[in-house]
């Protein structure tokens, strides 16, 4: 990574400029508009404009938590409380001046941040529904304490807060909040949100750190909520614990999910909607319906939030995915401009040198094995599942794990993965003990594995299920993603060339655009195995590679196992059941039954085992094997 | 990529924000301010469904009453009354909403609302910048009008209530331990206990304990138990009747028999119907007595009652007394510009309102006498006494049965 | 002392309440995983029902007697199994493939449409509802014990075991344990999952008719929101047991109620709600299982 291509001046200033192009365009535009609309009449229509700034603020921002990294958190009104608080109490007490209506509001937004991380770090190592009541408690609690507190105001409500926010400033930190959203998105970081999302078993094992990210999402997340609060805060002149209740935070759900998971545009509109809507039928009379006689005046405008009750609904059984689905609609735009034009993308990256040995994983030290297991053993409740396990691999090793069903052959990954912990014994990979470590962990330092049931990012494209196996090979920080650096960028690229290599050598370029559950079987395999590679690893782990995909494609798998120990120089442990592909690639078996290793070596002296022949191939096996037809042994 | 409904969504989604860019627009080009001709335009912002729908719907029936009673008067200066009703759902950012667009986009002559303080707070500034008289007509909370000098209010505010029942306590009822159940999740209920525990404890009584509960809540037997272990000759509850029947009908299975003590949101039928003779012996303070012999007292309770088929509790009163001063200052003002009617309503002195006399303070408050009744049988309120503010004598007309006969108009 | 035993009797009596909401809420979660956010606003029909109820068949001076408590509460009962139905079929079957949380969405709607439509159509304004007799407070050494209370607490009990005979000794009950455990294979081993799910449901409509009935016993004023704040501390109640565990409902609920009294009591009442928010994040955090819950590692 230290090579990357040289960027010049001008490209450096390009970025920059890139950038910080819409706060140029933007605040001086909405700083004229708001002057103009002074004095004319349009008080309702910029109440309106700056509510719908708030709440696309809020909204974008809990689409990072709920939409892209997939948790549900329906406390976000508690951040937006915390900001505003914090944010007013300093700027009551304060100098006047925007400057400082703008650093209280920045440090709103840490405070709010701040209990982003108090909440999150604990409670996202818990599943799904609990962290949603988690984040609900929290709402709760964030409300009593303000009401009884005096320095917040209690119960009535804090104020007179100074009059700062108003049309640039709450649209200014709406598209701040826009901007940071769609880059993360954009970036490898907003890839690891989305791996997060899909499946957190696979994003670890591809690098990624799930618990980190998570807790970022919410964080960065809660941030932005925290400057909402601040606005509405210096917006209203008020604030008031009746303004953060869960009714609040549900209507910013109810925005991203109308929106879509994880469409930001979606968000915006669904934000604009929502907040218009109430106003829209406040404008509507009655209406009189005469339903077989029985005369029935109906009014809209007491009935709004049944209506907004049932739309939900409604919508969520129509369009369950949202309105945008996870579709966004500059996407849309640039897709038809291309069609139109008839031009290609024109940000695809220049074409690079490939580099594809890179790996953090430290250098073998010398005399040290790549793997090196010593009586491992491992016990679920009072199940030994499997029991003194030892294994030594070699740089470029092949070697294969076989045994009947139960054996405890995928246990022995999840051990060397890290997805369990050892009862006992030791593993450690290039001489380094892994005790302790996570999955993610254990990735970086150069083990990778594929999945005997196949755990795809089913939503996402085959390009970028491989391009977020390169996360952690990355050197970017999320804020530099944000501020569209220059290293991010060669990092893109990179992170593109690399993988559309791994893709072309798995065959699966003319994949690349298409979404990962659409594939075929064997190309899923295909892709678990191009995936794995591009984390970069000295030792890769083939679960049942050859499940599901026929004799044909067995024999390429054969070719293709082998080739990539020579063109990426690593280890393979292979778990299969196929003993035709066992024997024609392995240097090296290892036979496990019950969770006992009871046989290991060369390939033909598993064949001539009678342990082995007779403990787990059974006597079936023996007659065939005589007649030189290898068996299979499947389900 | 390229679905049509997904386009169809975004094209609606701009449209929306357009459009109401667009009426805005169109709204901005007319003129600025109340219309000359037609009729007389007035803005109520409540809360009509929500948490808090009772209050805000109970409210709204008293402005309706008084609107319409002055509309069969023949109206003000020959024009009719029409009043704009936005509903707020008890939500703080939607009644500045609410109110910005009756000022705006209606042209409101005036404002009426809300009734909870927190939410007349976010509604006050946009009245007080476009220079709007606001009335609300039982927000209590000091703060509300110290917005600003278009701010005016038709009730007492948390001091005069809290000042009250303590002299009621320690003077009258000759209590001197009495124990706090406070509603922390409403301002008003704080704010009556705050100045209830100190003037009671400046009049030589002692608080035997503060207890509080949050609005909703539907147990407070741990409070009770507490306050029952410091045997006191009293407890001040001042919170809504919907908690009050409850904390009354507890405290009776609890084995309380001492008197509770309360202040005007205690005020309605619901009371009785939810605390029974639980409540037995229990005194509030109130604006008025439904049992006041007064004219105009008794005219108000049955025309109420025969508009809405039930009694008219202390809101309802209240929201008739903030609209029949809003339409006695526009009769008064001269002309029906935001400052002549300012101007008008500050003026009011000695308004006949069924609350009392209404007179206003430079702060823009209400001076006037508060009663105390006393709950009887059958769920009856009877009358106890009359409390003047502090420094203020008692006139000997005032208590029942000698009001003045003359009625407003 | 005798004020402790005071605070610990309002507790269970409180906690009762609490487990007869919960076991709606654990049952439906055990079997669906769905969060049926909608359950406290069925509990709040449950009173309506029954106010309704009791209002044709009563008349205001009619003191309220056993008889009629058991025909109100069996109307209730039948109306909220109904209304059960009707969610499930209209709302959450549709869904039933749909990421979970979209489900988690639509019951959210769910609740905010019986609020808000009771708000319209039964009038925002509580109102007084009393089917059991309540004057009658047991005076045992020095503590005061309700009629309803003692009432509550046996009628959870008896609904509790009601409940876990039915799971465990019944044949619906086994193939609501085979849905819960895996739908798909459930209905491949000849399991009507649909009918189970239905079934569930509207089980768990009921028990919430009955706990409605009995809270408003206790607590007589009736409005369209009673549900939101027992629905919440109610579905506390089940996490802290153990979501989908019927006795750790029951525990679930008995406890939440002492820690509330106990905190009201001798600390703050004020603070009431946010201690029963911090115990449920507290157990979360130290046993996401929940007391009696058991937790099943995921599969890789």
């Amino acid at each position: 990574m230290a090579d990357l291509p040289r960027t010049t001046a001008g490209q450096v200033a390009a970025r920059l400029a890139r950038a910080w192009v819409p706060f140029v365009i933007a605040l001086p535009a909405l700083y004229v508009i708001e002057g103009f609309g002074q004095g004319h009449g349009w008080d309702y229509a910029f109440q309106n404009i700056n509510h719908i700034g708030i709440a696309v603020t809020m909204a974008v921002s809990l689409n990072l938590v709920n939409g892209l990294t997939g948790q549900f958190s329906i406390g976000h009104a508690g951040f937006m409380a915390v900001g505003g608080y914090v944010s007013s109490v300093i700027l009551m007490r304060g100098p006047q001046g925007e400057w400082f209506f703008a650093i209280a509001s920045v440090i709103g937004g840490f405070a709010a941040a701040g209990a982003g991380w108090l909440v999150g770090k604990p409670s996202l190592r818990l599943r799904g529904d609990y962290l949603a009541i988690v984040t609900l408690g929290f709402g709760e609690i964030i409300r009593v304490i303000i009401e009884n507190t005096n320095l917040f105001g209690g119960s009535i409500g804090l104020s007179p807060i100074p009059h700062r926010a108003d049309t640039t400033w709450i649209w200014g930190v709406a598209i701040a909040t826009v901007l940071v959203s769609k880059r993360l998105r954009d970036s490898t970081h907003g890839r690891a949100f989305l791996a997060v999302r899909e499946d957190e078993v696979a994003a670890e094992a591809m690098g990624v750190d799930t618990t980190g990210y998570k807790v970022r999402a919410f964080v960065v997340s809660a941030f932005f909520a925290g400057l909402a609060g601040a606005l509405s805060g210096a917006f209203e002149g008020n604030l008031s614990p009746q303004s953060f209740t869960f009714v609040r935070s549900f209507e910013i759900v109810a925005m991203v999910v109308l929106g879509g998971m994880g469409s930001i545009s979606g968000a915006i509109v669904a934000a604009a909607v929502l907040t218009l809507m109430p106003e829209a039928l406040r404008d509507l009379p009655p209406v009189d319906v005469t339903l077989g006689g029985v005369h029935v005046q109906f009014d809209l405008v007491k009935s709004r939030m049944v209506i907004y009750s049932l739309a939900l609904i409604v919508l969520m059984l129509v369009r369950p995915r949202g309105l945008f689905g996870s579709t966004e609609a500059w996407d849309l735009v640039k897709n038809w401009w291309r069609k139109r034009t008839g031009k290609a993308g024109a940000d695809k990256p220049a074409k690079q040198e490939p580099r594809h040995a890179d790996s953090r994983a430290a250098p073998l030290p010398e005399g040290k094995a790549l793997l090196d297991v010593q009586h491992a053993t491992i016990r679920f409740g009072g199940l030994t599942a499997v029991n003194d396990f030892s294994l030594r691999v070699n740089p470029r090793e092949l070697v294969a794990l076989i045994g009947p069903n139960g054996a405890g052959k995928t246990t022995v990954f999840n051990l060397l993965t890290g997805v369990y912990p050892a009862s006992e014994g030791t593993i450690a990979i290039a001489g380094a003990d892994t005790k302790g470590l996570k999955p993610h962990d254990i990735t970086h330092r150069g083990v990778a594995r594929t999945f005997q049931n196949i755990r795809l990012f089913r939503e996402l494209t085959v390009f970028d299920n491989v391009r977020i196996a390169c996360h952690h090979l990355t050197h970017e920080s999320m804020a530099a993603a944000v501020r569209h650096g220059v290293l991010s960028a060669r990092e893109e690229s990179w992170i593109a060339e690399r993988s559309d290599e791994l893709l072309d050598v798995l065959g699966l370029s003319h994949r690349r655009d298409d979404l990962a559950k659409n594939l075929p079987y064997g190309e899923q395999r295909r892709l678990e195995i191009a995936r794995a590679l591009a984390t970069g690893p000295q030792l890769l782990l083939l679960d049942e590679p050859a499940a599901g995909t026929n004799s044909r494609e067995k024999v390429e798998l054969m070719d293709l196992i082998r080739s990539i120990r020579d063109r990426f120089g690593v280890a393979i442990v292979i778990i299969e059941h196929d003993m035709k592909l066992v024997m024609g690639v392995s240097e090296r078996i290892l036979v496990l039954d019950h969770g006992v290793t009871i046989a290991q070596g060369l390939p033909r002296e598993i064949q001539a085992n009678a342990k082995v022949i007779e403990a787990y191939l059974g006597e079936s096996y023996a007659k065939k094997h005589a007649a030189e037809k290898p068996a299979e042994v499947t389900k | 990529m390229l679905r049509p409904p997904r386009i169809a969504f975004v094209v609606l989604g701009l449209a929306s924000v357009f459009a109401c860019k667009k009426e805005a627009a169109d709204q901005g080009s007319g003129l600025v301010g109340a219309a000359a001709t037609g009729p007389i335009i007035i803005g109520e912002v409540g809360s009509m469904t929500g948490n808090e729908a009772t209050f805000g719907t109970s409210s709204d029936k008293g402005i309706q009453l008084a609107i319409t009673e002055a509309n069969a008067a023949g109206g003000v200066r020959n024009r009719q009354l029409k009043v704009s009703v936005l509903d707020d759902e008890g939500k703080p950012e939607q009644a500045a909403t609410a109110a910005t667009k009756l000022i705006a986009s209606d042209h409101v002559t005036a404002l009426l609302g809300e009734v909870a303080s927190t939410r007349s707070k976010f509604m006050a500034p946009k009245a007080q910048q476009a220079k709007v008289p606001m009335i609300t007509p039982s927000s209590t909370n000091p703060e509300v009008t110290a917005v600003g000098d278009y701010i005016f209010r038709a009730c007492f505010i948390d001091p005069f209530q809290g000042y009250v029942m303590a002299k009621f306590a320690r003077e009258n009822l000759k209590l001197s331990k009495v124990a706090i159940l406070r509603d922390v999740r409403n301002n008003y209920s704080v704010g009556l206990a705050d100045v209830f525990k100190e003037n009671f404890t400046k009049m030589g009584g002692t608080i035997t304990r503060d207890e509080s509960f949050s609005a909703g809540d539907v147990d407070f037997r741990a409070q009770l138990t507490n306050i029952k272990q410091t045997s006191p000759d009293g407890i001040f509850v001042p919170g809504y009747y919907t908690d009050v029947g409850l904390v009354a009908r507890q405290a009776k299975e609890a084995g309380i028999t001492v008197p509770l003590l309360g202040g005007d949101g205690w005020d309605s039928e619901k009371l009785w119907e939810i605390g029974g003779e639980a409540l037995l012996g229990s005194y509030f303070s109130n604006h008025y007595s439904v049992d006041d012999p007064s004219p105009r007292i008794q005219e108000f309770v049955a025309k109420f009652k025969k508009a809405f088929n039930t009694l008219p509790d202390s809101l309802a009163a209240q929201a008739y007394d903030a609209a029949g001063m809003l339409v006695d200052a526009m009769k008064r003002a001269k002309d029906l510009s935001g400052p002549s009617i300012r101007d008008a309503l500050a003026a009011t002195k000695n308004y006949k309102g069924v609350t009392g006399d209404i007179t206003l303070d430079q702060n823009r408050n209400p001076v006037k006498p508060a009663v105390v009744l006393k709950v009887g049988p059958g769920g009856k309120y009877e009358f106890v006494t009359t409390i003047m503010p502090e420094g203020q004598a008692k006139p000997a007309e005032t208590a029942p049965g000698a009001a003045p006969a003359a009625a407003n108009k | 002392m005798t004020e402790f035993f005071q605070h610990l009797v309002n507790g269970v009596s409180v906690g009762a309440i609490y487990a007869l909401i919960a076991l709606g809420y654990t049952m439906v979660y055990g079997v669906l995983k769905l969060i049926n956010f909608a359950h406290g606003d069925v509990f709040m029909m449950g009173s309506m029902m029954g106010w309704y109820a009791s209002s044709r068949w009563s008349n205001e001076s009619r003191e309220p007697s056993i008889a009629g408590a058991l025909i109100v509460t069996l109307v209730s009962m039948v109306i909220c199994g109904a209304l059960g139905f009707v969610i499930e079929r209209l709302a959450y079957k549709p869904l039933r493939n749909a990421p979970r949380i979209n489900s988690l969405i639509t019951a959210i709607g769910v609740s905010f449409l019986l609020e808000y439509g009771g708000q319209l159509v039964f009038d925002p304004n509580p109102r007084f509802f009393r089917v059991l007799p309540d004057h009658a407070t047991i005076h045992l050494a020095g503590l005061n014990i309700g009629f309803v209370d003692v009432v509550t607490v046996v009628v959870s009990l008896l609904l509790m075991f009601l409940l876990q005979r039915i799971v465990f000794h019944t044949r619906i009950g086994t193939a609501m344990r085979a849905v819960s455990w895996n739908a798909d294979t459930a209905s491949l081993m000849g399991v009507n999952t649909d009918f189970v799910i239905t079934f569930t449901f509207v089980l768990g409509s009921v028990l919430a008719a009955a706990a409605g009935i009995l809270y408003a016993s206790k607590y007589p004023r009736v409005d369209p929101l009673l549900g939101l704040m027992p629905g919440l501390k109610a579905f506390v109640a089940a996490v802290l047991g153990g979501i989908g565990n019927v006795p750790g409902a029951m525990l679930g609920g008995l406890l939440l109620g002492l820690a509330e009294q106990l905190v009201a009591g001798y600390g703050s009442s004020s603070w009431r709600d946010a201690v029963a928010f911090s115990i449920l994040i507290i157990i979360l955090l130290v046993k996401p299982s929940g007391l009696l819950g058991s937790t099943a590692a995921e599969k890789v």
